[in-house]
This record gives C-alpha cells, structure tokens and sequence, in this order.
C-alpha cells in the first residue's frame, strides 16, 4: 500500500524535504551484497571515483542487492532529507511498470528514465535546445539496443505539478549518520547550561534549608532548656509528692487497720439489747471479737441479728450457760470474725 | 581548549559533592532532630500544664502530708524517749478523762524499714466508767499523736465500773522523711486538729 502525508503535513514536511532536480545528477548503478550495511560515509568513501563531478554529494536508494548512485553537481542542500528527483518520478509514475522508457518533459529539458525487469536502470537527460522527435526516436532505439530492451513501453507524462513524495520515497533516501560519541557531546553541551543553573539554584536551596534548619535547631535547644529547667523542680516535686502518697497509701494498707470501737460496740450492744441483755466482757485484736453476753433468751436471735448487722464475716457460739447469779439468765461467748471488705468504719466516725 | 562552560559546570559538580551533599545529610539530620526535639517541647509543655493547672490540689496534699507527718514522732527521738512521751500523753487523757490508769507497759519497739518506721507499743489497764472510758479513748485518738489501738478487752466489774484492757502502738520515723523544698508551691497552713490518715483511705 502507498500511503501518502494528508496535503498540510506533506506542505510542512517540505520544510525539511529537497527534491533535487533530474538535470543536476547523474545515476549509477551498482550490485552490492544483501549483508553489507551502508552509510552516507561508506558510499562516498567507496563510490565516489565514479562520480563525473569533481564535488559535489551522493544520494543513494537501495533496493536489496542493487544500489542506485546519484551523484550530485553540488552539495549545498541544508534540508534533513534529499530525494532525487528521478526516484520520486520512478516511485510515483512507474513502480508498477515491468519494462520501459518514460519521458518527463521539463521547462528546460526532457527527461527519460528506463525501467527494466521493475527497476530502474538508467536515467537520460536531454536539453531543449539539442531535443526534436528525431533526436528522440533515435534515443529509443539507442537505449532499446543499449540495454537490451524488448519492445519496451513508452509512457509519455506531460504534468509538472509539483510531486509530494510518500513515506517509503522518505524512508528509501533517509540514511541515518548515527555516531553515539558525538550525540552525546552534542547532548552534553546542549544540557551544560541548564545544568550548571539547577546545580547553582540546588545548591543555593540546599545551603538555605540547612542554614534555616540551624537557626530552627538553635532556637528549639533554648527551648528545650528552658522548659526543662522549668519543669525539673515541678517534677521532682512531683516525684516527691508520688513518693510520700505511695508511702501513706503503703501505710495505711498495713498499719492501720482497727475497727471503730465505739461503733463495734454499739453494733454488739444493740443486738444484746434487742433480748434485754448485758455485755459482760467485749474483746478484740485484729478482725477478731470475742464477747461474754448475758441474754435472757437463746444464743440463735442474737447470733442472726449480729449477722444482719453486715459487720461480721462470722458468728460463732463457743459456750452457753446458766448464769449464776440469776438462774432466769443465759450467758453465752461467742466469737465474731469483722469481714475484711464491708462498711469499714471510718477514722472520722472513731474521733 | 578547554570550554569554560564545562569548567564551569565541573566546578559547579565538584561544588555540589563535595561541599553542598555533605551539609544536606547533615541537614537532614538536623531535621530529624528538629522534629524529635519539638516533640519533646510538646510533651513537657504538656506536663507543665498539667503540673500548673491545680497548684491549690498540690498544696492541699502536702498539707495534709504535713499533717499526717506530725502525727508521727520525728526521727531525731529515740524510742525510749518516743515511748515515754506517749505514755505521758496516754496518762495525761486518763487524768483529763477521770479513769484510773492501773497498769502501763512498754513493749519491745518494731523497726519496719520497709517503710521507714518504728512501730512502739504500750499496753494498759485502766478503770472506769462507760462514760469515762470512752472519753478516754477519744482523748487518746485525738492526742496530737496516731495512735493505733490493736487490741482492746472490756469487762464489766460492777455496774459503773469497767475494765479496759488495751494494746496501743505510737508510730515513730527512722529517718527524717524528704521536705517540700519548694514553699511556694506548699505553703504551710496549722490544719484542723483532728486525727485523720487522709492518704490511701
């Protein structure tokens, strides 16, 4: 498939595109191997004696093992790519033609490419001033005989309208000149300069953020001396204080731990009353009462009633007998355990 | 010939790695510890506020510190000396009280270094009335002394007289315990007369 640039990409690809004209080359044929691997410096370094110019450029088109040389006049193109104008005329009216002579009249010449086996083999350029049909019937002849040509077809284009050249005409004339070293010089001097500005402005940041850090660094050490000063004694009196609440705490859990007399003895004494009795003898160490009561009933009303009172974890009746000085009464030990969890009496309450 | 622009830029490279990267690592560390140490302000102003914030709380518990402290018998006496002022005190609140004290006895003192105290025991026998005893007992507990009654045996003799068997323990320190050096914070106030262990009850 031949695909064409669309009108305006072709226009701006122009820019860096030169058709150089017929009259101005001269073609040259040769055979090379599939392998061999082509540069503009290689084809001028090799091909180059069989230019007739004495200056002057090279353009070449490979087609597999055979390599057309146009040899240019001069050499003083600046576009990207240079297309010979024979190749673009063969691309464009004939690359479909098996065998033949096409004739492209031109405002100051004639010119006549021979195709031969689908390639193109030779191009003549003929002045307007040395042109007639005679001259160009014996041209024919001359290069039907000269290359061998049977009964070759004559195509014969009038147009001049200016010729855009596709893709695969660009690609066939493009030869690229790749030296890595000397891209990258080219890279390296075309970065030298805006590298030199980030590594100054780098540098400039860099060298800022730490002097602000410094200044950050400085000032957050005052801080932190002041704070701490101010707070050492705070918290040393502090640590004081927790120390000496601990000590209480420790204290008070070990040390101290008498029931209120007052009220224990009220407790009992209300239980004893309950019956009409009388407490004879009340004694207590630790958790532990041991009381002698003299009770006009049995021991079981004054043992639940002590126990509904909720402060003692155990009642126990050690001995019950009759009293000796009235025979009506009963006097009973019992022995009372405090619980250990409980409404605890408190110091307010004993003072 | 040399370009001026590449000695220029060779300069600027050699600038930059040898002098400038250097003082960027350490200017990263000067920013890692910039953070840990604002942190660490943060966290002290935090305190402080917190230390700030009930100066009324701390006074009130070193007064009552104070208080409990002297309910004490300081370090600088010696047990006998201890135990004898709390046996005179136990005779003046009998004297006060109107019982009769018949019997005291010192006991042998408890060191509990653990805690720094000493623990004096006394033990009692005394006569009274209901009404006496019991004002004997308050006179005691509110002595100006903690006074810790351990045991305590009541019996009735006759109808208005009791016998009161008890086994008291005075507490003394072993060494002067720390002061509040900072007055401003503690300022020291006469508390209520009362026997009170504020701390841990």
């Amino acid at each position: 498939m031949n695909f064409r640039f669309p009108q305006r990409i072709a226009l701006w690809l122009s820019r860096y595109l030169q058709v150089v004209p017929i009259e101005d080359t001269y073609l040259s044929r040769v055979q090379i191997a599939k392998k061999v691997t082509l540069s503009p410096a290689v084809v001028r370094l090799n091909y180059f004696d069989r230019s007739p110019f004495t200056s002057g450029g090279i353009l070449y088109v490979r087609q597999k093992e055979d390599l057309n040389l146009w040899f240019l006049r001069s050499d003083n193109s600046s576009a990207w790519v240079n297309i010979p104008e024979a190749y673009l005329l063969y691309r464009t009216y004939a690359a479909d033609l098996e065998e033949g002579i096409i004739v492209f009249p031109k405002q100051n010449c004639t010119a006549y490419l021979i195709i031969k086996s689908g390639k193109l083999i030779a191009q003549v350029v003929v002045s307007r001033e040395r042109w007639s049909a005679e001259y160009e019937s014996e041209l024919f002849q001359l290069l039907t005989r000269e290359h061998s040509l049977n009964q070759p077809t004559i195509l014969r284009h009038s147009s001049t309208t200016l010729l855009h050249p596709d893709w695969r005409v660009i690609q066939a004339c493009l030869h690229w000149d790749f030296n890595l070293s000397q891209l990258l010089k080219g890279g390296f001097k075309l970065f030298q300069g805006p590298l030199i500005v980030y590594l100054v402005i780098l540098s400039a940041y860099q060298l800022f953020t730490l002097q602000r850090h410094e200044g950050h660094h400085e000032q957050l050490q005052i801080e932190q001396v002041e704070i701490k000063s101010h707070n050492r004694p705070l918290k040393q009196h502090y640590k004081e204080l927790q120390s000496e609440v601990n000590f209480w705490k420790e204290f008070s859990r070990t040390e101290i731990h008498r029931p209120n007399l007052q009220q224990l003895l009220g407790v009992v004494a209300d239980a004893t009353a309950a019956d009409s009795g009388t407490i004879l003898m009340f004694r207590y160490a630790g958790n532990n009462v041991t009381a002698r009561i003299q009770i006009q009933s049995g021991a079981a009303g004054l043992v639940r009633r002590l126990l509904d009172s909720g402060y003692f974890q155990q009642v126990k009746v050690i001995s019950s007998r009759q009293s000796r000085q009235d025979k009506g009464l009963q006097e009973i030990d019992i022995a009372l355990q405090l619980k250990t969890t409980g409404p605890a009496p408190s110091e307010e309450e004993s003072s | 010939m040399i370009d001026r622009r590449l000695l220029a830029l060779l300069f600027m490279m050699a600038f930059y790695i040898f002098y400038v990267r250097p003082q960027v690592e350490e200017s990263q560390q000067l920013a890692g510890q910039n953070i840990i140490m604002r942190s660490s302000i943060a966290r002290e102003q935090v305190l402080a506020e917190k230390l700030e914030q009930h100066p009324e709380k701390l006074t009130r518990l070193i007064e009552k510190i104070r208080f409990n402290r002297s309910l004490f018998f300081p370090a600088e006496m010696d047990n006998s000396s201890a135990l004898g002022k709390l046996q005179q005190l136990i005779k003046q609140a009998a004297v006060a009280s109107g019982v009769e004290l018949n019997q005291s006895h010192w006991g042998e003192p408890i060191v509990v270094d653990l805690l720094n105290i000493a623990r004096l025991p006394l033990s009692l026998t005394i006569h009274g009335g209901a009404a006496q005893l019991d004002q004997f007992r308050w006179r005691v507990l509110n002595s100006g002394i903690l006074v810790e009654i351990e045991t305590a045996q009541i019996q009735k003799k006759s109808a208005d007289n009791l016998l009161l068997r008890v086994g008291l323990v005075g507490f003394k320190f072993l060494r002067p315990p720390t002061e509040f050096k900072d007055q401003s914070l503690a300022p020291l106030q006469v508390p209520t007369p009362a026997v009170k262990i504020e701390v841990g009850r």
